[in-house]
């Protein structure tokens, strides 16, 4: 009797753990495959009118082809958009798709605060600049959306003025000197180089592409012994401080700008905004831009970039990332780059077309 | 891209670099800030100043060795 009843209780355990994992089977499929409406949160920066009309079309479109989705969109500022990241994530309250800079993907993906999207983006990774911030433990956490580099920008008319030749390009740092020197030996109030001010979050921009032109590390990958009081870095900051001493307008970036595009500094250091600026004001200015020279040619700039990621709270992880995917694909970036003059998406195909 | 100065771009994507993927990078950053602030600034002597902040950047670092 014993026998039986233990069988039969084996049985009855089976059936219950089969019914337990059917039901749990259906559940994952039900996660996965929404069948209500659902709201997606995304927290974004950009706010700027010329941009945010498209931004709205791409979610309206993105709806339309989702009907069981919808999109609701916060606005994120500079000033304080990392603060608020930071607290939302540490407070439970993490939106379901959040945009980051560059700089900010390790802090958030060592972690453990976004979700991992391999498998969604695997196949993009041939495709799109920009992965190296998204990997950590052989996992990818966010995806390349637009990039940002910077390049000198110089003054034309005011190279005309000198004696140097008219397309006159400084291949190195010898090259960029003697044309700082020759456009502030011009007068009084026209200065060679535009050197920042202490803006935070800017300054070092100008100044790691020196470093890096130098082959520079600040730390080793593999052994994380740092670099930054070496050879490299002496050479970088004697050459940046040369030109900041001795030729510069100091200003904050936006009041360099100003200066450059009055003719009254020579070379600046700016990212592709200057050129929507340029065109969007009608500025009658005649510029080259040129890649940035280092000891010897060619240099090394900075790059950043904005990129999409999806919280580990999210209780939508797949749906987040397949909007990620519909917004970072080359179509959506050309209709992006073609709205804010944008020179960098991260798609290749994207950064091929002739979108300008 | 057809116009010049967006090709620009599109060349120096190709020739520039991004700090070192870490989650102590916000920290560096602040630190290297600050180095510029000091040399370019207040005149702090350049190999001085330097030494300190990669005495500091060693420190991050070593929090996550």
């Amino acid at each position: 009797m014993k026998n039986t009843g233990l069988i039969r209780v084996s049985l009855l355990t089976v059936g219950f753990l089969a019914a337990l994992i059917m039901w749990q089977g259906c559940s994952e499929g039900e996660k996965d495959l929404p069948t209500g409406p659902i709201t997606l949160e995304w927290w974004h920066f950009w706010t700027d009118p010329d941009i945010r009309p498209t931004i709205e079309q791409m979610v309206a479109d993105y709806e339309t082809a989702n009907p069981n989705v919808k999109i609701k969109l916060t606005d994120l500022t500079w000033a304080n958009g990392h603060e608020k990241i930071v607290v939302a994530f540490s407070s439970g309250a993490a939106p379901d798709i959040v945009e980051l800079g560059s700089d900010w993907i390790p802090e958030f993906s060592f972690n453990n605060q976004l979700a991992p999207i391999t498998a969604a983006v695997l196949a993009d990774t041939g495709a799109y600049y920009g992965w190296n911030p998204t990997i950590h433990k052989n996992d990818i956490y966010a995806h390349p959306w637009i990039m940002g580099t910077r390049v000198l920008f110089i003054n034309r008319g005011l190279l005309k003025r000198t004696a140097l030749d008219t397309n006159f390009i400084p291949l190195n740092w010898p090259d960029l000197k003697k044309l700082c020197y020759a456009v502030d030996s011009l007068g009084e109030d026209i200065y060679g180089f535009g050197s920042n001010a202490a803006e935070k979050h800017r300054l070092y921009k100008k100044f790691l592409p020196f470093f890096w032109s130098m082959d520079g590390a600040i730390f080793g990958y593999t052994d994380r012994f740092a670099g930054f009081a070496g050879d490299q870095a002496y050479k970088a900051i004697k050459f940046y401080k040369e030109l900041h001493d001795s030729c510069s307008l100091v200003d904050s970036q936006r009041g360099l700008e100003d200066a450059f595009l009055e003719g009254k500094v020579g070379v600046i250091i700016s990212g592709d905004w200057l050129l929507k600026r340029i065109k969007k004001e009608n500025r009658n200015i005649e510029i080259i831009t040129t890649l940035f020279p280092g000891p010897k040619y060619p240099g090394k700039s900075f790059l950043g970039g904005e990129y999409l990621a999806v919280s580990a709270q999210s209780p939508h992880k797949d749906e987040a990332a397949k909007f990620i995917r519909f917004i970072t694909a080359p179509e959506r970036q050309l209709q992006f780059c073609r709205a804010n003059f944008s020179a960098n998406p991260s798609s290749k195909t994207a950064a091929a077309d002739s979108f300008s | 891209m057809s116009d010049r100065n967006l090709q620009t771009f599109v060349k120096q994507i190709n020739l520039s670099q991004m700090p070192p993927a870490d989650p102590q990078w916000v920290n560096i950053e602040d630190l290297i800030e600050k180095t510029l602030e000091k040399i370019l600034f207040e005149k702090a002597p350049m190999a001085e100043t330097l030494y300190e902040t990669n005495k500091k950047i060693q420190e991050y670092m070593d929090k996550n060795k």
